[in-house]
C-alpha cells in the first residue's frame, strides 16, 4: 500500500503533467508597423500635474524602445473655447502643473504632430473621483502578499474606477561598504554615500479598473490592486505601494477592460478573439490616420501602505545577488583587483588587520540592481 | 421417458416413411376455411370430428387456408391443406392428426415394440408431442444454418405466385439478447434493392410476388440469408448471431454495398466496436473524438467542445440522442464527450445530403443511438478508466415485453486533482458525472414504447473561486405503431434542456450567480410508407417550442449587493412538414427527393426596441419599443428547403452520387471566445436577427474493390452560409439586453474535397483519408460600422486546408488487437499582432487582420492494444484490458499561440494542451 502511495502523484504527473503546457513562441518576422500615434496619460483636475506621453506603434520583433513623438503641440482644449497648453519635458512626454478645469464643462485633449494632423479625444465631462476608504494587504495559504482597496462613492454616481500604483521598496546588498577607491586610492564613504540600502520605484504595467454598475450601492470591496508573490525581493526590507484612483466613464472601462483583456489576460482554454480598440481619439484632418488611446478627465486620490518584512511570514527570499564570497587581500595586491583608472569588477568593504576585504560589485553595491541610493521623502 | 426419447430418434432416423395413413375414416367433413389459420381450421375439424389436431403453433404461424369444401373426407381436406406446402401430415390409429414440418412421422410403432400402446394423450398439445422438444434441440444447434435453409412462407400460399407485389417488414434482432438492429441492410440480388433498418430495427420492403432470397447484413454480426416464397403481404422477423472472431480467419462483415449502393451521400457511420478500438485520451472511448476522424470534420483544438463540419460553426451540428436534442454533448471543458461508450450502440453523421426529416441547423446531423436493454437475460458492463468509472445494467423487467437500460458514470478527477504536487491543481476541482436510461416496451406486434432519459452534469472551479456548472438534461418517448405492413410511424415527444451558472461569494459584496437555460419542448411524427417495389415515401411533422433564459443575474450570499438581473425570457415555436420519396427509377438510377417546410414563430410576451430606420442599429438609435403580449406573434419566418440526391450505379462496384440541400436554422449560439465555451449562449431568431442559411452542392465517385471489402471514394463540395453571426470586438454577450446591437450578419463559403480509402474487411482494417478544404467568412453587414479585414474573406477558426486522418487496426488474434490512429492537419489561423505599442504602463500588442496567420502545423499519433480475455461462452464475467498511449511521439501541438503583457513586457507563447505522450490503462468488465 505504501508503494501505492508513491505511485500515485508519479502516475498523475504523467498523466496530466503533459496537460498545459507553455512554450516560448518565437512569430515570424511581421514587419506591418501602421506606425500609429499612441497617446498615455490622463487629464488630472486639480491636485497633481498632468503628464501625457506620445510614442508610435513599432514593429513586433523590434528591440528598441517606442519611438517618442516630439515637438507636437498638445493641450487641454475646452468646449467653450479656452485652451491649455501642456509643455514638453523630453522623450514624448508632455505636462503641465495643476490644471482647474471647470466640471460643468465639457473638454478634449488636442494634439498636433509636426506631420501636421491634429487629433482631439472625444468631448467628456471632468468626473470626480471619490476618496479612497483603504489600502490593505493580506498573505493567502501560499504566503503570497495580496493588495487590496476599498472605496465606495456614497452619492452612487462614480461607478467606474480606474486605479495605477507605484510600488517602492528598498533593499540591501549583502555586505555594507566603509570603503571606497577615489583616485586609485582607498578612503573612507561618508556615511551618507552608503550603497547597502537601496530604494527601487516601478510604475504598475497592469491595468486596473472595476465597475460596480451591477451593484446596488456604489461600493467596491476587496479590489485587489496587486500581488507581491511569496519570497519576492520587494519585502526584504520594506514595501510601499502608492495607489492613485480615478473616475471614468463607462466607455473608458470597456476600453481598458478590452485592452486588459487581449494583452494580459490570454492563454486560457476560451480565449477571445483577439482584436485592438483605438479609444476616444480621432484625427480631425484625415479620418484614414488612426490614433491610439483613451483620454479620461478626472480628479485624483491617493492613498500610500507599507508593508515591511517583519510583518510577513515565511518569507523565504532568495537573493538577487546569488552567493557572495568576502576576498581579503594584501595592500600591495589591491591594483590587480581595483586596476588604476577602472573599471573595477569588484567593490571594496574595509580593512581586517591592514588587509583589504572586498566582493563582487553586485554584492556590495545596491546600484547594480537598478534601485537608487535617494530615500524617498516619504519613507519611515 | 428415454422409452419415448429412443422410439422418436428411431421414428426420425431410421423410419421415413411418407404418409401412411393406417385408419380410414368414412365420415365426410364441410366447412370454409378460407382465411383460418392452423389453429382454426384445426378447431373446425375437431368440432366435426373425433379427430385431434396436434402441431407446434410456431411453426405453422404463417400458415393461412385459402378453400373451402363440401363432403370431404379428412385425407382429402388435409391432403389439398398441406399440398405445396412444408408441412405433412400423419393420422394415427386413435385419430390423433399430427402436423409436422419437413419431416412426416410415422405415428404407428410396431406392435410388439412398446408394451404398452402409447400414452394417453396430454390435454396439452405441445407436451403431448415430445417430437417438439427434439426438434427444438436440433433447430438450436443448427440454428442457423437451418433458418437459412428454411423457406420462409410469406402469405398465404398459392399454387402458383400470383402476379403483383407484397411487402414484407419486420424487426431484425441480435439473436443473443434479443435487441433490435439499427441500420441492418436487407438486400436482394434480383431485383436489385434493399432497405435498412430503421431506428427501431424495422424495415418494411416491397417486391415482387415470387421467390426471393433475402441477404442480411450488419456491422459486427454474421451475414445471413432468408429464403422467402412471397404470396402476399406479410411479417418477417429475422434474428442476427453476433460475430465472433474464429481462431485462423478474421472477417470483419460490415454493410456490404454500403459504400457504392447506399443512396444517401456523405453519411458516416461509426458502430461502437469500431469506436472502442481507436485509441483514446485518458482510456474512455469517445464518441466525438471518433468523429473528429472523419474526413470532413474539423475543430479549433484538442480541447475544444465543438467540432465543424465541411466548414460549418460548432452549433450547426444538431447532436441527438436517441432522438433528444443536446446543446453540450461535453464533460470537463470540451475534452470528453458526455456520451457513455457501454450505452451507445453507434453514431451516423450527415454532413452532406441530410434527410428532410432532420431540420433546424445547417451544418450535419450527429445521431447516437443507444441499445436497448437485453430482451433475454439480466446482464452488465462497466469499465475503470483513469479518469473515471462506468458502470450499465440492463435485462428483461417483467417478461421479455419489457427491457430496461441504465447505466451511470462518474469521475474521480477532483481526488486526482488533489494529488498532483501543484498549488494550481490542488485548489481546483472538476467533476462530472452522466446517467441514462431506457425501456423498452412492445405493446403488440404493433405497437412498441421507447423511452430515453439522459442527464449529464459538470462542475469546475480551477485554481480560482468562481464555480462553474452546466448540465443537459433531457427525456423523451416514442411510440412506434405499425399500421400495416406499408405504412409505419414514429411519434415522439420530448423535452430538452440545457443550463449553466456561474457564482461567485469570495468576495460577500459582490456574490453572484448567473444562469442560462435554454429548454425545448418537441414533438415529431414521422411517418414511411412503401408505396411499391420503386418508392418509399416519408412523411411527417415536426414541432419544436422554445424557450430561453437567456440570462439571470442574482445576489447570491446575505452581503451581496448585486442588484437581480433578468434578461427577458424568449419563447418560439418552430414546425415543419415535410414529404420525401426515394424513388428507385431503374436499377441504376436512384433518387431522393425531399421537401421541408420549416416555419418559424418567435413568440411575446416579449419588448421589442424599434431602432431607427436606415441606421445602425445601436443603443443611440432606438425609437421606442413595442410590447408584444403572451403567445403573440412577433415575427415569422418560413421557407421550404430542398433536399435532393441521386445514386447512378455505374457497375457492380462504382456509382456516382450528387447532391443539393438548402437548410435554415432559427437558434444562434453566441461565443466571442475562439473556440466555444460551455457558458456560451444561445439565441433565438427574432425581428432583428436573421435566421441562418445555407446550401450545400456536393458530387462523389464511388469505387469498390475485392468484393466490397476495400471501399474508395471522393467527394467534393460547395457551400454557402448566410447571416452567419459574429459580434462587434469587444461587444459584450452576457446579460445584454440589446444583443441585436452587438451582432454582425456575416456570411461564409466553404469548398473542399475528401478522398477516403477504407478497407472494411480482414485482420487489417480502417481507413485512410485525405481532405482538402476551405472555410471563408465576410462581413457584409452595412451597417456594422469597423468591419473584419474590411469586409474581405478571411479564413474561419477552423479552416485547416489539409488533413490526412489514418485509422488502423490489427487483429493478431482473437484475444489482441492493435489500433493505430495518426493525424495530420493545417494548424488553424490565428490573429498575430503587427505591431507593439506602449499604453497604461505597459507593452500592448496591436493586432489588425483577423486571422491571417496559422499556428504551427498539428500532428499527432495515438496507439492502443485491446486485450480480450479468454471467449468461453460460459463465464461469468468477460473482462478486457485496454491499455494506450495517445500522442505517442510526444509532440507539443500548440492549441493556441497568445501574446500576454508581463511585467511591463509582451511575451508570446504556444499553449498545448497534451503536450506528452499521455498512457491510460482501462479495465472492461461484462457479465
Amino acid at each position: 500500500m505504501r508503494n501505492l502511495k508513491n505511485f500515485i502523484p508519479i502516475l498523475l504527473t504523467l498523466l496530466l503533467g503533459g496537460l498545459n503546457c507553455k512554450e516560448v513562441y518565437t512569430p515570424p518576422a511581421i514587419q506591418n508597423n501602421p506606425n500609429f500615434l499612441v497617446v498615455d496619460g490622463i487629464i488630472i483636475n486639480g491636485n497633481d500635474s498632468t503628464v501625457i506621453t506620445l510614442s508610435r506603434t513599432r514593429n513586433l520583433s523590434d528591440t528598441t524602445p517606442s519611438v517618442k513623438e516630439l515637438s507636437a503641440q498638445v493641450s487641454v482644449l475646452g468646449a467653450s473655447g479656452i485652451e491649455y497648453p501642456l509643455y514638453e519635458q523630453g522623450g514624448g512626454r508632455y505636462a503641465v502643473g495643476q490644471l482647474l478645469l471647470d466640471t460643468s464643462q465639457q473638454y478634449q485633449l488636442k494634439i498636433i504632430t509636426t506631420d501636421g494632423n491634429e487629433f482631439r479625444s472625444d468631448l467628456s465631462k471632468v468626473h470626480t473621483s471619490p476618496p479612497i476608504d483603504s489600502v490593505y494587504w493580506n498573505q493567502d495559504s501560499s504566503y503570497n502578499v495580496h493588495v487590496y482597496l476599498n472605496t465606495h462613492d456614497p452619492n452612487n454616481s462614480t461607478r467606474y474606477y480606474r486605479w495605477e500604483y507605484v510600488e517602492t521598496w528598498e533593499y540591501h546588498s549583502a555586505y555594507p561598504s566603509y570603503l571606497q577607491i577615489i583616485n586609485d586610492t582607498p578612503v573612507l564613504r561618508p556615511l551618507n554615500e552608503q550603497i547597502n540600502r537601496c530604494y527601487q520605484t516601478k510604475n504598475s504595467s497592469s491595468i486596473d479598473v472595476e465597475n460596480t454598475s451591477r451593484l446596488s450601492n456604489d461600493i467596491v470591496n476587496k479590489f485587489e490592486i496587486t500581488q507581491v508573490p511569496a519570497g519576492s525581493e520587494k519585502i526584504t526590507a520594506e514595501y510601499s505601494n502608492l495607489v492613485k484612483q480615478y473616475a471614468i466613464t463607462e466607455d473608458a472601462f470597456n476600453f481598458w477592460d478590452n485592452l486588459k483583456k487581449n494583452t494580459e489576460q490570454l492563454g486560457s482554454l476560451f480565449d477571445l478573439q483577439p482584436f485592438t480598440e483605438l479609444g476616444n481619439i480621432h484625427c480631425v484632418n484625415n479620418p484614414s490616420v488612426k490614433c491610439i488611446g483613451y483620454i479620461s478627465f478626472s480628479t485624483l486620490q491617493e492613498q500610500r501602505i507599507f508593508i515591511s518584512k517583519n510583518e510577513v511570514y515565511p518569507w523565504s527570499y532568495y537573493p538577487y545577488y546569488g552567493d557572495c564570497y568576502q576576498d581579503t587581500i594584501p595592500p600591495a595586491d589591491l591594483t590587480k583587483y581595483f586596476p588604476p583608472g577602472g573599471p573595477y569588477f569588484n567593490t571594496l568593504i574595509g580593512t581586517n588587520n591592514g588587509a583589504y576585504i572586498f566582493s563582487s560589485n553586485l554584492c556590495v553595491d545596491c546600484t547594480y540592481h537598478g534601485g537608487t541610493t535617494v530615500k524617498p521623502l516619504y519613507w519611515p | 421417458m428415454p422409452n419415448i426419447f429412443r422410439s422418436i430418434s428411431c421414428l426420425i432416423f431410421c423410419s421415413f416413411v411418407f404418409s401412411t395413413l393406417h385408419a380410414q375414416n368414412k365420415k365426410t367433413i364441410s366447412g370454409d376455411f378460407r382465411g383460418m389459420k392452423m389453429e382454426q381450421f384445426a378447431e373446425a375439424i375437431e368440432a366435426q370430428t373425433d379427430y385431434r389436431f396436434y402441431f407446434k403453433p410456431s411453426e405453422t404461424d404463417s400458415m393461412v387456408f385459402d378453400f373451402e369444401v363440401k363432403d370431404q373426407t379428412i385425407t382429402s381436406i388435409l391432403n389439398r391443406a398441406f399440398a405445396q406446402t412444408d408441412f405433412h401430415y400423419a393420422i394415427d390409429g386413435d385419430h390423433n392428426v399430427f402436423i409436422t414440418e419437413k419431416y412426416t412421422i410415422q405415428p404407428d410403432l410396431p406392435a410388439d415394440y412398446f408394451n404398452d400402446r402409447r400414452p394417453a394423450s396430454d390435454s396439452s398439445r405441445e407436451s403431448a408431442f415430445s417430437i417438439d422438444n427434439y426438434l427444438e434441440n436440433q433447430r438450436s444447434q443448427k440454428l442457423r444454418s437451418s433458418l437459412e435453409n428454411r423457406v420462409f412462407v410469406i402469405g398465404p400460399k398459392t399454387n402458383a405466385y400470383r402476379q403483383g407485389k407484397g411487402t414484407i417488414a419486420g424487426y431484425i434482432r441480435d439473436a443473443k439478447t434479443g435487441e433490435t438492429i439499427v441500420g441492418a441492410t436487407i438486400s436482394l440480388d434480383n431485383p436489385p434493392v434493399g432497405v435498412s433498418t430503421d431506428a427501431f430495427g424495422y424495415f418494411s420492403l416491397t417486391l415482387p410476388l415470387g421467390p426471393h432470397i433475402l441477404h442480411i447484413s450488419s456491422i459486427g454480426m454474421k451475414s445471413t440469408v432468408r429464403h422467402i416464397a412471397l404470396y402476399s403481404d406479410g411479417k418477417l422477423n429475422i434474428e442476427m448471431e453476433q460475430f465472433i472472431p474464429g481462431l485462423k480467419a478474421v472477417t470483419i462483415t460490415s454493410e456490404k454495398n454500403s459504400n457504392t449502393g447506399r443512396l444517401q451521400m456523405g453519411v458516416d457511420r461509426l458502430n461502437i466496436k469500431t469506436i472502442r478500438q481507436m485509441p483514446v485520451v485518458l482510456g474512455e472511448a469517445d464518441i466525438l473524438r471518433a468523429v473528429l476522424t472523419l474526413p470532413g470534420v474539423t475543430s479549433v483544438g484538442e480541447a475544444s467542445a465543438g467540432f465543424n463540419v465541411r466548414g460549418g460553426s460548432a452549433d450547426q451540428n444538431l447532436v441527438l440522442f436517441n432522438g433528444s436534442t443536446i446543446y453540450n454533448p461535453t464533460h470537463f471543458f470540451g475534452f470528453f464527450s458526455s456520451f457513455n461508450p457501454d450505452a451507445v450502440k453507434g453514431v451516423e453523421l450527415y454532413k452532406s445530403s441530410i434527410p428532410e426529416k432532420y431540420g433546424g441547423r445547417l451544418s450535419s446531423v450527429l445521431d447516437v443511438t443507444t441499445r436497448d436493454g437485453n430482451k433475454k437475460k439480466l446482464s452488465g458492463s462497466g469499465g475503470i478508466g483513469p479518469l473515471d468509472a462506468r458502470m450499465t445494467v440492463e435485462g428483461p423487467l417483467f417478461n421479455d415485453k419489457t427491457t430496461f437500460l441504465i447505466s451511470g458514470r462518474s469521475t474521480y478527477s477532483d481526488w486526482l486533482l488533489k494529488q498532483i504536487p501543484n498549488d494550481a491543481y490542488k485548489n481546483s476541482t472538476a467533476g462530472f458525472y452522466d446517467a441514462n436510461l431506457r425501456l423498452t416496451h412492445e405493446i403488440n406486434a404493433r405497437n412498441s414504447l421507447f423511452l430515453t432519459a439522459y442527464i449529464s452534469n459538470d462542475r469546475f472551479t480551477l485554481n480560482s473561486d468562481t464555480l462553474y456548472k452546466y448540465q443537459n438534461k433531457n427525456i423523451n418517448l416514442q411510440w412506434k405503431h405499425i399500421f400495416n405492413n406499408r405504412l409505419n410511424a414514429v411519434f415522439m415527444t420530448g423535452i430538452d434542456d440545457y443550463n449553466y451558472s456561474i457564482s461567485s461569494t469570495a468576495n460577500p459584496v459582490n456574490g453572484y450567480n448567473l444562469s442560462f437555460q435554454v429548454a425545448q419542448y418537441n414533438f415529431h411524427g414521422d411517418f414511411s410508407y412503401n408505396l411499391n417495389t420503386k418508392h418509399t415515401i416519408g412523411f411527417g411533422i415536426s414541432s419544436i417550442y422554445y424557450k430561453l433564459h437567456p440570462g439571470d443575474l442574482d445576489p447570491q450570499g446575505s452581503k451581496s449587493l448585486v442588484i437581480p438581473d433578468h434578461v427577458p425570457d424568449e419563447q418560439a415555436l418552430e414546425s415543419a412538414v415535410y414529404l420525401g420519396d426515394h424513388y428507385s427509377v431503374s436499377s441504376k438510377l436512384s433518387i431522393e427527393a425531399g421537401l421541408r417546410y420549416s416555419l418559424y414563430n418567435y413568440l411575446g410576451p416579449q419588448n421589442i426596441y424599434n431602432y431607427a430606420p436606415g441606421q445602425p442599429l445601436q443603443t443611440t438609435s432606438i425609437i421606442d419599443s413595442t410590447n408584444y403580449g403572451p403567445g403573440k406573434v412577433i415575427s415569422t419566418y418560413q421557407y421550404p428547403e430542398y433536399r435532393i440526391s441521386a445514386r447512378y450505379v455505374l457497375t457492380d462496384m462504382s456509382s456516382v452520387k450528387i447532391g443539393y440541400n438548402t437548410l435554415h436554422q432559427f437558434i444562434h449560439l453566441l461565443s466571442n471566445t475562439t473556440a466555444i465555451s460551455p457558458t456560451d449562449i444561445w439565441k433565438l431568431s427574432g425581428p432583428h436577427i436573421s435566421p441562418q442559411s445555407g446550401q450545400q452542392f456536393s458530387l462523389g465517385y464511388y469505387r469498390d474493390f475485392q468484393s466490397h471489402t476495400i471501399e474508395t471514394s471522393i467527394e467534393v463540395y460547395y457551400k454557402t452560409l448566410d447571416h452567419y453571426l459574429d459580434y462587434k470586438s469587444g461587444a459584450s454577450l452576457v446579460l445584454n439586453h440589446n444583443i441585436e446591437t452587438d451582432v454582425i450578419s456575416t456570411r461564409g463559403k466553404a469548398y473542399g474535397a475528401e478522398l477516403m480509402i477504407k478497407k472494411t474487411a480482414g485482420k487489417l482494417n480502417g481507413w485512410i483519408s485525405y481532405t482538402y478544404s476551405r472555410t471563408l467568412l465576410q462581413q457584409d453587414d452595412p451597417n456594422a460600422g469597423q468591419l473584419i479585414n474590411g469586409g474581405q474573406y478571411y479564413p474561419a477558426n477552423y479552416d485547416r486546408p489539409n488533413v490526412v486522418n489514418f485509422i488502423g487496426n490489427y487483429q493478431i488474434n482473437h484475444r489482441f488487437s492493435i489500433s493505430l490512429n495518426m493525424n495530420y492537419s493545417t494548424g488553424r489561423p490565428i490573429t498575430l499582432p503587427t505591431a507593439i505599442y506602449d499604453l497604461g504602463g505597459g507593452e500592448r500588442v496591436f493586432y489588425s487582420d483577423r486571422n491571417q496567420y496559422r499556428i504551427p502545423d498539428y500532428f499527432r499519433m495515438d496507439l492502443s492494444m485491446n486485450i480480450e480475455g479468454n471467449h468461453k461462452i460460459k463465464k461469468f464475467k468477460h473482462s478486457s484490458w485496454s491499455v494506450g498511449v495517445y500522442n505517442l511521439t510526444g509532440r507539443k501541438n500548440p492549441y493556441s499561440v497568445y501574446f500576454t503583457q508581463e511585467n511591463g513586457v509582451i511575451k508570446g507563447y504556444k499553449l498545448s494542451i497534451f503536450g506528452s505522450p499521455i498512457p491510460s490503462i482501462t479495465y472492461n468488465f461484462k457479465f
